[in-house]
């Protein structure tokens, strides 16, 4: 049984990671956070196992970003509309919200299967691989598509998160 | 903007929607940098509001937090 440390350890790990996914869906122009947040909010902490997951499998956390922006301009091109180019949003600088959060339907499956996941230590360390292999998973939207553009190997990919899982 | 007249084909419905979602998320981003111009040209919140047919309540809501952890405050205009 985990300890209540660790409980409160992984709790305050799961806050910290929402309220990073919500300020990644208000750069993004999103109301709601959708998987895509949740992952690069994952893959945005510093020497964290989600970036250590997609580095098993050569893939960097740029890579993963410039996939999304290629999946929205494509997207955008379909209707005869090309991107224009706005200024980066500094996701530090956006307030995080009060009160419950809010999950597109997408976020919260996403999210589902990230505290569903079993086998894991309880680390916090370890939440970062957790939505890695929840990503792994996933076979629509715009986090899909964007593993797709980079070639990604799915269960390649979910072996890598494991490994990370059982590492942290 | 280009032609909207050129459609996803019918046979795509899976294109046709993320095309909304990411023109959703597009527009959004554009509102922000647009109140963002306005506020430094000297707009109030009630001009802002009657050009995005909102209320003044509903422009600040959605945008003076934002401004303001971004180190841009104004007042209450």
């Amino acid at each position: 049984m985990r300890g209540i440390f660790s409980i409160a350890g992984r709790m305050r790990a799961v806050n910290a990671l929402l309220l990073a996914a919500e300020a990644h869906a208000t750069a993004d122009g999103a109301d709601e956070t959708a998987a895509e947040h949740i992952v690069l909010a994952a893959l945005d902490i510093p020497g964290g196992s989600a970036a250590a997951a997609f580095a098993r499998v050569g893939i960097g956390t740029e890579d993963f970003r410039s996939a999304l922006a290629a999946h929205h301009a494509a997207a955008l091109s379909a209707v005869g509309i090309t991107a224009p180019d706005l200024p980066p949003v500094d996701v530090s600088e956006i307030p995080t919200r009060q009160g419950r959060y809010r999950m597109s339907p997408g976020g919260r499956r996403l999210f589902e299967r990230v505290v569903g996941s079993r086998g894991d230590s309880g680390s916090p360390a370890a939440l970062g691989a957790m939505v890695v292999l929840a990503l792994a998973d996933e076979r629509s939207g715009a986090a899909a598509d964007a593993l797709d553009r980079l070639g990604v190997d799915r269960e390649a990919l979910a072996v890598a998160a494991r490994a990370e899982i059982a590492a942290a | 903007m280009d032609d909207l007249s050129q459609l996803p084909s019918p046979d795509s419905p899976a294109e046709a929607l993320a095309a909304v979602v990411a023109l959703r998320r597009l527009a959004d981003r554009l509102e922000a940098e647009a109140v963002d111009h306005a506020i430094a040209g000297g707009w109030s919140w009630q001009q802002i509001a009657d050009a995005l047919d909102i209320t003044r309540q509903g422009a600040h809501k959605r945008h003076a937090a934002r401004r303001r952890a971004a180190g841009r405050p104004e007042e209450d205009r």
